[in-house]
């Protein structure tokens, strides 16, 4: 049975939002999933997307969401470089950045030092957790996990997510410096494929479409 | 009255010579001919005694009426003379031997005339009545003419007489009855007409070679869809046929040559003659046919079997026929004689008659690289009902070795796909097609077969790539219809189950477990699967597998007890054996307890705090607080660090979530408390200053031992919060450091590194940097940590430590100095 969805489930849901969006551009963003169970392509979408995360099924699905909850996705790689640059003086830090030749790899070295000491407890939990709650919704496409226990989710998601941050402004910077942390520099890029954006993009976009929702801070 | 015997015959007949017997044997005959208006008859009746009535028809009267081969000259009289006999041999007067060979001559003579348009209908059917009369008759008469017409019929190169006259016999019936030989002694013998060594010697001079082979030369000669010679001999095919063809097998093949001409020219399928069998159930013609290499006629003549054949008898055949369908690469497949008989070998028998060696032919024919698709598409279809449906599961039941063999997994593997050292390599071939594919179902029965043999059938290597084919298998089986899915994927489970059975490996075992999310069917088998191998009490326990079991505590609460469901088992069983665990663990287990108690009770936490609204939900925190009673009862105290107990004491004062519906619990945990925080010296702050206050005397004589250590140590963690430096204590340290760092290196409580620590925390303190007044503890603390941690492992960390403090700029100038000479004086 699906349950409906509350004004408080939607603005659990919309933790995702931004996930969501970029992942699936045409997505609905007030059903459970997002993606149309009706239509084809949609499923076939989603389809995709288990794939490419793995997902094969509910243990799937469920080992996943443990290891994005316990930050064993990003937050612990991340921390352990924090950490490191922590100790270090900037002649050190140059000194490790210049011999370093992989440009995504400088890339990272570049962004964590900048938030050694900012995202010192936060980390990368607000991104983790956005995918944490976006997985949920993919893996409903597939009936791997149902809305019961999505909403039990969600609640957990959403206090870890909120004694975190403060304020969406502040929990969405981190779900879009972590995206940058995974995929890489995220800057205007004009020679990019058609019709993908940004993780920054696809946030001013939201705020744009949906500017009521992201005021509040529940 | 016929008017030949009006105008030959009865003219010349003298009646002087007659006996009397014989004049009333004439008599008759001349009553049957009709010819009472006679003067012949007049003057018989005249000189008859009438009171003698008996009738002797002999062979000088017999004469007297058949014997005129005067008539014979002309053939249209001659035939109608013949006719005219019927009356007389319908009463028993039949022809001497010698009017009989006369006649018979006569026959051969004039048969071209005979069957002329010349003669009518009626006649002819006369004259066949007359013959077969004379056939029937026990007379001498008889054999001549069976004799006249076996020879006739036999003779093809007159196919038109012999067609002639086997188109009458069969229209009249003849020759499918009896014929009598009268012997020299005047004995009378009577033969059915029957294929056995009279036969042969009446009528193919004692030689069974000159039969057979006349008998194979007009088998194929006649009219298409009319009957012919085959028809008419029907009736004489015999056991002792049967068991001469059996004792000359170079004759069954001319047979079987003949047989598929006869098919070929009329079309007709002497299924009879093929079944032909001996007295002991032998059918020689058909059996023979698996002792020669086939031809498309060879299908088409098994084919017509008898369907009641015993199995034994027809089992080199099925093996030729494989080979028949294997030749000239497979091309018999396109014949006719495959598509309307040979296919009929496989789909109308059960696979419990054919060969096993029909697995390894399907296997070539269809595989998934080299098969032709129009062959793969019928033989995936024959060999789907043939061997997979309506089996549950189970292989077939085939003929092997000339006897019943039920196939199984074992001999399959080793026998039959004898893959040594490429298994990787050939069930890639099969992955691709997925489950629909009937060569992989009938795979997945094969392995499922073999089940815990497949263990020592192949490597461990091997088994790997099985398992990876199998779950491969299984997830195609998501897009197949619901029968052939619920029908495989158990059994692939099963396979599964049987070959991952070396505990260890959970990735692969959550692989598995996780195909339950396929089919409901599999649902139950994937639990069982998972808890065997997550609670296996014959391996023993694992950090990581007790660390797996409350990770999956998770799913177990948030699916709302449907997911991870062995989890009730642990819950439920698994409180000792964990402690048990516990107790005998070597190292110092105490931070992995507490992480773990602490995840336990969180979920209790959550799940007291759904009690209310979620029974479900509510009822997880009963089954952890009787896992919780089973395992602290266990435990040993000292296993549990203190902090983890404090937590444990201060979680149940909680209003909402605690432990007080479990009084047993309660009291657990207080014993654990009583251990930690009663039992041992407590020293509050109050007694460590009172102490404090009492050590300045006669600090001299102080010896360095545990108590005063620890002391020191307290001051050094608390002087924060107490806020007394106390220098003295350290002045004696400083001054006996060396005897401190050997005390210190042998002692085992640990107090070597807290010490350390405990002086790292004082350098960072500002409040103890060079320029303020509490200076001198600071460089004394300053100096120690230099002495203490130089040269120990840790000393080059505490250094980068120091440096990047330094160097960060939260500090003044002096503390900074000071800090660098520390790392110097470590670096050193």
């Amino acid at each position: 049975m699906t349950h409906e969805i509350t004004p408080q489930i939607q603005d659990q849901l919309n933790l995702s939002a931004l996930i969501l969006k970029k992942n699936y551009k045409k997505a609905e963003l007030t059903t459970w999933s997002g993606f149309d169970l009706e239509n084809e392509m949609d499923v076939k979408q989603a389809k995709r997307l288990l794939n490419v995360f793995g997902i094969k099924s509910g243990l799937h699905l469920r080992n996943s969401l443990q290891r994005y909850e316990t930050g064993q996705m990003v937050s612990h790689n991340f921390d352990k470089l924090a950490l490191e640059f922590r100790m270090m003086t900037t002649t050190d830090f140059d000194a490790k950045y210049n011999a370093e030749q992989n440009p995504r790899t400088k890339a990272i070295y570049k962004m964590v030092w900048k938030y050694r000491f900012i995202l010192k407890t936060q980390k990368l939990i607000g991104y983790e957790m956005a995918y944490y709650v976006f997985q949920m919704r993919l893996g409903h496409v597939l009936g791997l996990i149902q809305t019961d226990e999505i909403i039990l989710r969600l609640e957990e998601a959403n206090h870890i997510i909120k004694s975190n941050f403060s304020n969406w402004g502040e929990f969405h910077r981190n779900v879009c410096l972590g995206g940058e942390y995974v995929l890489g520099a995220t800057e205007q890029d004009v020679s990019k494929f058609p019709g993908t954006e940004t993780l920054w993009e696809c946030y001013q976009r939201l705020h744009i479409q949906h500017a009521d929702w992201f005021k509040e801070w529940k | 009255m016929p008017a030949i015997f009006k105008t030959h015959i009865i003219p010349k007949i003298k009646t002087t010579s007659l006996q009397a017997t014989e004049t009333t044997a004439l008599l008759q005959v001349l009553e049957l001919i009709d010819a009472t208006e006679t003067d012949v008859y007049s003057n018989t009746k005249k000189s008859l005694d009438t009171t003698d009535t008996t009738v002797n028809f002999t062979e000088q009267l017999a004469q007297h009426i058949y014997f005129h081969p005067e008539i014979y000259a002309n053939e249209q009289e001659g035939l109608e003379f013949v006719a005219s006999w019927l009356p007389l041999v319908e009463n028993g007067f039949y022809p001497d031997k010698k009017s009989a060979d006369k006649l018979v001559t006569f026959l051969y003579f004039s048969l071209s005339y005979f069957q002329s348009e010349a003669i009518s209908e009626t006649l002819k059917t006369q004259i066949f009545n007359v013959l077969k009369a004379l056939m029937q008759s026990k007379s001498e008469a008889s054999f001549p003419i069976a004799r006249f017409l076996v020879h006739r019929i036999f003779d093809i190169r007159d196919v038109l007489s012999s067609d002639f006259l086997i188109q009458h016999c069969i229209i009249h019936q003849i020759l499918n009855e009896s014929y009598t030989v009268v012997n020299a002694d005047k004995t009378v013998n009577t033969f059915p007409f029957q294929i056995d060594n009279d036969f042969i010697q009446h009528f193919f001079d004692n030689n069974w070679r000159k039969f057979i082979t006349e008998f194979h030369l007009l088998l194929p000669v006649g009219r298409v869809y009319a009957k012919g010679a085959y028809d008419l001999m029907l009736p004489w095919f015999s056991e002792d046929l049967a068991d001469y063809y059996d004792n000359n097998v170079e004759l069954i093949f001319e047979a079987h040559k003949a047989i598929k001409e006869r098919f070929i020219f009329v079309e007709a399928k002497s299924s009879e003659l093929l079944n032909l069998k001996t007295s002991e159930d032998f059918y020689p013609l058909i059996a023979s046919l698996g002792d020669k290499v086939w031809d498309a006629g060879d299908v088409l003549l098994f084919h017509f079997r008898d369907k009641d054949i015993p199995q034994i008898q027809l089992e080199k055949s099925h093996l030729r026929f494989i080979a028949w369908l294997n030749a000239d690469g497979g091309s018999n497949f396109q014949t006719e004689a495959f598509k309307d008989y040979g296919k009929q070998i496989l789909t109308e028998n059960a696979a419990e008659v054919l060969p096993a060696q029909l697995i390894p032919f399907w296997f070539n024919k269809c595989h998934p690289k080299t098969g032709i698709k129009s062959q793969t598409e019928t033989f995936n279809t024959i060999f789907t009902n043939l061997l997979i449906e309506g089996r549950n599961g189970k292989l077939p039941q085939m003929r092997f070795g000339d006897a019943d063999f039920e196939v199984t997994g074992a001999f399959l593997i080793r026998e039959v796909f004898q893959v040594k050292d490429n298994l990787d390599a050939w069930l890639q071939g099969f992955i691709k097609e997925g489950i629909s594919n009937p060569l992989n179902q009938f795979l997945v029965r094969t392995f499922y077969d073999a089940g815990e043999a497949l263990l020592e059938l192949y490597t461990p290597e091997q088994q790997n790539s099985l398992q990876l084919y199998l779950l491969e298998l299984a997830y195609t089986s998501r897009t197949v219809e619901d029968t052939v899915r619920t029908q495989n994927l158990p059994l692939i489970v099963d396979a599964l189950a049987n070959l991952c059975v070396e505990s260890g490996n959970f990735t692969r075992v959550n692989e598995i477990w996780a195909l339950k999310d396929i089919d409901t069917c599999v649902i139950k088998s994937c639990n069982d699967f998972a808890r065997a191998h997550y609670i296996n009490e014959d391996h023993p326990l694992t950090l990581h597998l007790v660390q797996a079991w409350f990770n999956y505590l998770a799913d177990y609460y948030y699916s709302f007890t449907e997911e991870a469901i062995w989890v009730e088992t642990v819950l439920n069983t698994q409180g000792c054996r964990m402690a048990t665990y516990f107790n005998t663990y070597e190292n110092d287990i105490s931070f992995f307890l507490d992480r773990a108690l602490n995840r336990i009770i969180t979920f209790h936490r959550k799940s007291k705090l759904k009690q209310a609204e979620n029974n479900v939900l509510g009822r997880i925190s009963e089954q952890i607080e009787m896992f919780l009673i089973d395992f602290l009862t266990e435990l040993g105290e000292n296993k549990l660090h203190k902090n983890t107990v404090g937590y444990l004491k201060d979680y149940n004062k909680n209003d909402v979530a605690n432990f007080n519906q479990q009084p047993k619990l309660v009291t657990i945990i207080d014993a654990f408390y009583d251990f930690h925080f009663e039992s041992e010296p407590q020293q509050e702050i109050s007694t460590v200053i009172e102490q404090l206050q009492t050590s300045n005397i006669e600090i001299e004589f102080v010896e360095i031992n545990q108590n005063y250590v620890e002391t020191i140590l307290q001051n050094l963690e608390q002087y924060k919060d107490v806020g007394i430096c106390d220098v003295k204590l350290l002045e004696v340290l400083e001054e006996r450091k060396d005897d401190f760092k050997l005390w210190l290196a042998n002692d085992e409580t640990g107090l070597d590194a807290r010490f350390s620590q405990a002086l790292y925390m004082t350098l960072l303190d500002t409040n103890l940097a060079p320029g303020t007044d509490k200076e001198t503890y600071g460089n004394l603390c300053r100096s120690l940590f230099t002495h203490l941690v130089k040269g120990s492992k840790m000393a080059a960390s505490y250094a980068m430590g120091l440096q990047a403090m330094a160097k960060s700029g939260a500090y003044s100038e002096d503390l900074t100095t000071a800090l660098l000479e520390v790392v110097n004086g470590l670096n050193a």
